[in-house]
């Protein structure tokens, strides 16, 4: 099999890896696009894990949570989140730590391609070797896989970094909490049927609408905290 | 609105606990070597 089509498979791996562990959260929390992204990202994954070399115990796991996800598919209801800061910086913490652990793993369990044998915090130091020296600390890899690990390093660290940033600024990007459409809607029904003196209340910019199926009917509210499903 | 039976939440937790799992097989499967190469 070409060297390229496998080193394309480990990198979509550990990609795949770093989605999944920050999907599991929100499984749990019955999240409906967690539950599509999750159906898709494993879908790619059993594909990748038999091209990139036969790897059918990784890809019989994918398998088994493939059907425990479609067979409980009507319980993964819940809207997404709106963006918050928060979300960002538990996003941003969670990138770093993960390419620090994937390159320690990396070198820790790949040290033979490299011209030295590395100790787990002599991995450890490698990893930030890699991000914060020159010349990555002097490291020779020994043959093609040890060179394509350093690359993939870098190319994980840009990757969960920008998903990190592009979490951190989507309260900036996305700051209205409802559509201009949606407070128009709401204006007119408290203009009409208003009649308490806390009524324009509803029409302060936090807030969010619930329209009736009629939509006669408005309830504005303002999410505090993470939603969770009942317990 | 589904209430949440006893099986029900296993089931999430189940799948929770299954997600983080394959997450990391995924991360150790990229930077171990694969079947051919434990083979030959």
């Amino acid at each position: 099999m070409p060297f390229e089509l496998q080193a394309s498979g480990r990198l979509f791996s550990a990609m795949t890896g770093f989605m999944m562990l920050t999907l599991a959260s929100n499984l749990l929390r019955r999240k409906r696009l967690a539950w599509c992204l999750a159906i898709a990202l494993l879908i790619v994954s059993i594909v990748s894990h038999v091209v990139k070399g036969l790897d059918i115990e990784e890809a019989l796991l994918s398998g088994v949570l493939l059907v425990q996800l479609l067979w409980m598919r009507q319980v993964f209801t819940a809207q997404s989140d709106r963006p918050s800061v928060i979300q960002g910086v538990r996003v941003l913490v969670g990138s770093l730590v993960f390419t620090l652990a994937y390159g320690t793993a990396g070198f820790f369990l790949l040290d033979r391609h490299y011209s030295q044998v590395f100790t787990f915090s002599g991995a450890i130091w490698q990893t930030l070797a890699l991000f914060f020296t020159e010349n990555n600390a002097g490291i020779q890899p020994t043959n093609e896989l040890g060179k394509f690990f350093i690359d993939s390093v870098y190319i994980i660290g840009v990757f969960t970094l920008l998903y990190a940033l592009w979490m951190l600024f989507r309260p900036v990007l996305f700051r209205g909490a409802a559509s201009a459409a949606e407070r128009e809607q709401a204006k007119n029904i408290v203009v009409q049927y208003g009649q308490s003196s806390l009524a324009h209340f509803t029409l302060l910019p936090d807030k969010s609408y619930y329209f009736s199926p009629s939509g006669n009917t408005v309830i504005a509210y303002v999410p505090k905290g993470r939603g969770r499903s009942p317990r | 609105m589904l209430v949440p039976t006893r099986r029900l939440r296993i089931g999430l937790w189940f799948i929770a606990a299954f997600t983080a799992l394959i997450g990391i097989v995924n991360v150790l499967s990229a930077v171990t070597p694969t079947l051919p190469e434990r083979l030959f």
